[in-house]
């Protein structure tokens, strides 16, 4: 990353009075009347830069990015996987930008059979039924599906207020029940790190649970092997059950969720289908549902007209529907990207998606044994889980490794997550990468293991980490006994 | 090893319990072990003055850059007073758990929920 | 599934997947050894046999790039709306945007990063969202703003929730403007009856069409948790924040004013200016396409006061160990990964990269070319509408063009002998390449049954006008 000395100054210090970066149509109308009591009568503090300071600051900004282009990310169920830049071409035609999401059908046609093909590629590598893309991103999608369990149950009479939550389970999972009105119960895992099924029966013998959330594979990477059973178990006592989708790339080709019996999950389309990160959004979600909630779908959904000519059209779905829930279709110009990614690989692309993951992730567990803790040594999927347990007894601590990582190149891996593991190291190579690059990040892991186990290892190797980028360890503290949120408070 | 005080009760949630010169008034904080746990504490929030707090209720918070944690009220009674600094600045916690860091004073009304709470040696074991 | 191609064998696929699956056989062979195992089944015992998928999926056939680019190309093109005089708006507008933007926004440093969670390494991240909450809490002159939500839909039901949790007193009730989006008055009912809060209308004037004090209810029954009034309104009628002030502090309820275009704070007085309590928006003005609907930009501002109750992300101003200026999220403590379920909301993003590009966008436009381009659009909306009125009048047309202040939108409402009047003009339109408008829904009380709403923007010129009206003049 760069050492710019202009690099610490904000947009509003650069600026000149009578400057600015824009180009627009003058308008060819007479001018209106000045509004009157409306009128705004603050000047906006906004900065005033010619084009090219604008591009100069924002361009030495991004140097200071760490970026998929620019180096591996190990982050646990984040799969921070190539982002092809052809979906960034396909994103960016005018007949996908340009269109008004209100435009009639007969002029928007291609959006929405991209859409309705795109429903039919996610139904058939999930095995769900019918697929809604509308949530925003995945903690959407996930609100989404507890809402259409939640509607479900309704609709059969049934007024069950509890929802059981793995303890191991990512925190959006528990926020969504809670916007549904549900209470969490937490399920703990037994000692193979799976879902304790002896608990989850106790659980539900009460006959008031609306169901289950599960991750699969877990968050600890593992494939929960009586995901049949436990659905079957739900499904007996009159719940649903929810799958977190986030680790939908282990099972890309593989296996299909749909198939075990589950009745919802949600998709992250900014994880297994490439869409960018962009520094934290936009994400795009989706729901894959079974035929049990298919009723429940939000409004409006595409189909194609039986009789038509490869005709498309969106049906308001009023009836039993959970009505909306995000504005329009969903993240429509995020769709194009996934879409045009799922169509360059093909059946046979997306099977060694799931399998290079697995084989990259289990790499990593064989060549790391030995040099770290592994709390569920015997396998993994496409991420294992680590713990500073070995390094702790030398005084160095998950962060610190996480920290250090930084000057070898490498962005941290996950950490102190699941919380069901002490210091917990979370490693996800992704597919992308190649097995060099994963066998320079298990080097370097083996380095830092050994820094970790040498006399005064803190002092030596780990204290303020990172020491050669730009920028040193950020004080968080700070930030947050301060709070300067805009640059008012800093004057 | 985190510091326990000698003259102090606990409780399980890692709060300390000292008399005051009035037998019917506590006053309470966290341990050096809860505030090493959590971090550097960057806000606090804490029960009204005057209000009445139910043994376990949770009555405030304390929050840290990575986490929050809630406070439980260790006995039944009135809140008498405040420690009002601590809300604009609670760093103290953090350097002086025991000392300028009280948290709330309580004039209990429930004199049998002292049995429950924990002495220094008790709490020795909870806080490892 | 259509694609013209020839259809490649399995070898060909296995080398043309190398470009994003670089595992050769050979690796493949490595690892299983290394992992003491014979084949894949064996590495992934936990997967129940009859879980596994037996051969490969039914997918159409990969392609390659070339064909990619066609494919996706012809998809576009269907897509005529793109390429129509477009009048459409209701909260999603096809403004301009420098060009630029688009080139910096698209460095892989911005497009392929990661959430900012290690500060050391997504300063450019940081900085620019910092900038960014900055420049949104001065348009709205709030104290303070979030990263961004999802869409102002969102950030309007954000909004009511955090109204609700912090009046725990007060009913569960909120009323919202009767000149709200159809859409987002629709999300608020499929979501907050769930959590047991009650949707309620502040019914507009019919003459005027604005939500006043005079029109809110006289008793209703208790103090609610929150008010919100969207302005610009859905018939494009800019309504007064003084009123949403006045009304929600008689019923000791939280106001909250819904900016529906961000674009209008460059010319009209801002929420800030009438000391509300939470004001929310859509961004999608602020440089970001139409995208058919996504991703968009949900805008969200508060008084300090109130800051830990605010949902989403936040990025606050602090310093490194070797005391340089930076920047890191922070009171994510409100979130969902430490709370849980007891976050103030599930929100795991915020529309990061839209975020950006807002904040790039009013980096290059200045308060000057935001009050520009403000004055221009609403030049455009009172010449159109005047020239509407004089068509109607000549014409004895007797059709209403809605009164009042006005931004970039206008309403022709239309009597209930007169209905198929607005579908008449869609069609019309469409013949000669306009998407001249979309069907609204009016105020009951008005005497009206339908309206034709039209927006503009400063793609267009005079003679684009002149072409609407006349085709709104013809029989």
């Amino acid at each position: 990353m760069s050492n710019w000395p202009l690099k610490t100054k904000l947009s509003i210090d650069l600026s000149t009075p009578g400057h600015h970066g824009y180009s627009f149509p003058k308008a060819d109308v007479p001018q209106a009347p000045a509004p009157g009591k409306n009128c705004r009568s603050t000047k906006i503090n906004l900065p005033e830069l010619s084009e090219l300071s604008c591009v100069r600051h924002f361009t030495r900004l991004s140097q200071q990015n760490f970026s998929i282009d620019a180096g591996m990310y190990p982050l646990g169920s984040c799969t921070m996987k190539y982002n092809p830049r052809v979906n960034e071409v396909t994103a960016s035609h005018r007949g996908f930008t340009r269109l008004h999401p209100r435009t009639p059908a007969k002029y928007s046609q291609g959006a929405l059979k991209l859409m309705f093909e795109l429903e039919n590629l996610l139904s058939e590598i999930s095995g769900f039924s019918r697929i809604s893309l509308q949530p925003a991103a995945g903690a959407q999608g996930e609100y989404l599906g507890i809402k259409m369990m939640r509607a479900c149950l309704t609709d059969r009479g049934e007024t069950r207020n509890k929802i059981i939550i793995p303890e191991s389970a990512h925190g959006t999972n528990g926020a969504s029940a809670a916007m549904c009105g549900y209470d969490v119960l937490p399920l703990r895992s037994n000692e193979y790190g799976l879902v304790d099924f002896a608990q989850l029966d106790e659980l539900t013998k009460s006959g008031d649970v609306a169901g289950l959330m599960i991750t699969n594979p877990n968050t600890l990477g593992l494939f929960e092997t009586e995901i049949q059973k436990i659905c079957k178990l739900i499904h007996d006592r009159g719940g649903l059950v929810y799958l977190d989708g986030a680790n939908l790339n282990a099972m890309m080709g593989i296996t299909r969720p749909g198939d075990a019996g589950v009745d919802c999950m949600h998709f992250n389309m900014h994880k297994t289908f490439t869409t960018p990160h962009g520094g934290g959004g936009p994400g795009c979600g989706g729901l894959g549902v079974s035929k049990t909630l298919i009723p429940y779908l939000p409004t409006p959904t595409v189909e194609k007209i039986p009789s038509g000519d490869d005709e498309y059209v969106l049906v308001e779905n009023e009836e039993k529907s959970v009505g909306k829930i995000k504005d329009y279709y969903g993240h429509f110009l995020m769709m194009v990207r996934a879409y045009t990614y799922i169509r360059e690989l093909g059946a046979r692309g997306v099977k060694k998606v799931g399998e290079d993951a697995v084989l990259l992730a289990n790499f990593i567990r064989k060549d790391l044994e030995g040099h770290y803790d592994i709390p569920f040594p015997k396998t993994c999927m496409h991420e294992v889980v680590l713990t500073d347990k070995f390094q702790v007894k030398n005084g160095v601590k998950t962060l610190d490794i996480a920290k250090r990582l930084i000057d070898e190149g490498f962005h941290p891996p996950t950490t102190y997550f699941p919380l069901i593991v002490s210091g917990a190291l979370m490693i996800e190579p992704t597919e992308t990468e190649s097995l060099n690059m994963v066998e320079e990040f298990c080097n370097t892991m083996k380095l830092i293991a050994k820094e970790a186990s040498e006399e005064d290892a803190f002092e030596k190797h780990f204290k303020d980490r990172p020491r050669h980028m730009a920028y040193a360890r950020v004080n968080e503290t700070l930030a947050a006994r301060q709070l300067k949120l805009t640059w008012k408070d800093l004057k | 090893m985190s510091e326990i005080r000698p003259e102090l009760f606990y409780t399980k949630e890692h709060e300390w319990i000292k008399k005051t010169n009035n037998p019917k008034v506590f006053q309470m904080g966290i341990t050096d072990f809860a505030q090493s746990a959590l971090g550097d504490v960057t806000y606090l929030e804490l029960p009204e003055l005057d209000s009445t707090i139910s043994q376990n209720d949770v009555v405030g918070s304390i929050e840290s850059v990575k986490s929050v944690s809630e406070l439980f009220a260790p006995l039944s009674g009135k809140v008498t007073a405040r420690n009002e600094s601590l809300l604009d600045d609670p760093s103290p916690l953090n350097s002086s758990p025991y000392d300028d860091a009280w948290l709330l004073e309580i004039e209990i009304t429930n004199e049998s929920e002292l049995s429950q709470l924990l002495g220094p040696e008790a709490y020795a074991s909870v806080a490892q | 599934m259509s694609s013209r191609l020839v259809e490649p064998t399995d070898k060909e696929c296995e080398i043309e997947n190398m470009r994003y699956l670089p595992l050769t056989e050979d690796e493949k062979t490595r690892i299983l050894e290394k992992c003491g195992v014979g084949s894949f089944e064996e590495l992934t015992p936990n997967i129940p046999e009859e879980l596994r998928v037996k051969g490969l999926l039914n997918l159409p056939s990969r392609m390659s790039e070339a064909e990619l680019l066609e494919t996706l190309e012809k998809l576009s093109s269907i897509n005529k709306g793109a390429w129509m005089q477009n009048h459409l708006g209701q909260g999603v507008y096809d403004h301009t945007c420098p060009t630029w933007i688009d080139q910096i926004l698209g460095r892989g440093e911005f497009l392929t990063s990661y959430t900012p969670y290690q500060p050391e390494v997504t300063q450019g991240t940081l900085q620019g969202i910092f900038e960014f909450q900055s420049m949104i809490a001065e348009l709205f002159g709030m104290e303070v703003s979030n990263a961004s939500l999802y869409d102002g839909a969102t950030a309007v039901l954000e909004a009511v929730l955090m109204a609700v949790r912090t009046r725990k007193n007060n009913k569960p009730i909120v009323y919202i403007s009767e000149g709200t989006y159809d859409n987002t008055r629709k999300i608020l009912e499929s979501c907050l009856p769930d959590m047991g809060i009650e949707v309620r209308t502040w019914w507009a004037d019919p003459k005027s069409l604005e939500s006043t004090p005079e029109t809110f209810e006289n008793d209703c029954g208790g103090a609610p948790a929150a008010i919100v009034l969207q302005s610009p309104n859905r018939w494009g009628v800019v309504e007064d924040w003084a009123g949403l002030d006045s009304v929600a502090k008689k019923e000791n309820a939280r106001s909250v004013a819904y900016v529906s275009h961000a674009l209008s704070l460059g010319i009209f007085s801002p929420p800030g200016e009438h000391d509300i309590d939470i004001a929310v928006g859509e961004g999608q003005a602020l440089g970001i396409p139409p995208g058919f609907g996504g991703p968009h930009l949900g805008l969200f501002c508060c008084k300090k006061a109130d800051i830990r109750q605010m949902p989403g992300r936040l990025v606050g101003h602090t310093e490194d160990a070797r005391g340089q200026q930076a920047f890191c999220v922070t009171l994510s403590t409100r979130e969902q990964h430490i709370r849980r379920e007891k976050a103030t909301s599930n929100i795991c993003s915020n529309q990061n990269l839209m975020a950006l590009k807002a904040a790039m966008y009013m980096t290059a436009m200045g308060p000057e070319g935001l009050s520009k381009l403000g004055k221009g659009l609403r030049s455009r909306i009172f010449y159109l509408r005047t020239a509407i009125e004089n068509k109607f009048k000549e014409k004895n047309i007797p059709h209403q063009v809605v009164q009042g202040e006005l931004f970039n939108e206008l309403t022709i409402m239309v009597g209930p002998k007169h209905s198929l009047w607005v579908d008449e003009k869609i069609t019309q339109a469409q013949d000669q390449g306009i998407l001249i408008g979309l069907d609204v829904s009016v105020p009951r009380s008005s005497g009206c049954v339908r309206g034709l709403n039209i927006a503009v923007t400063e793609r267009h010129y005079q003679s684009d006008l002149d072409k609407l009206v006349e085709i709104l003049g013809e029989s």
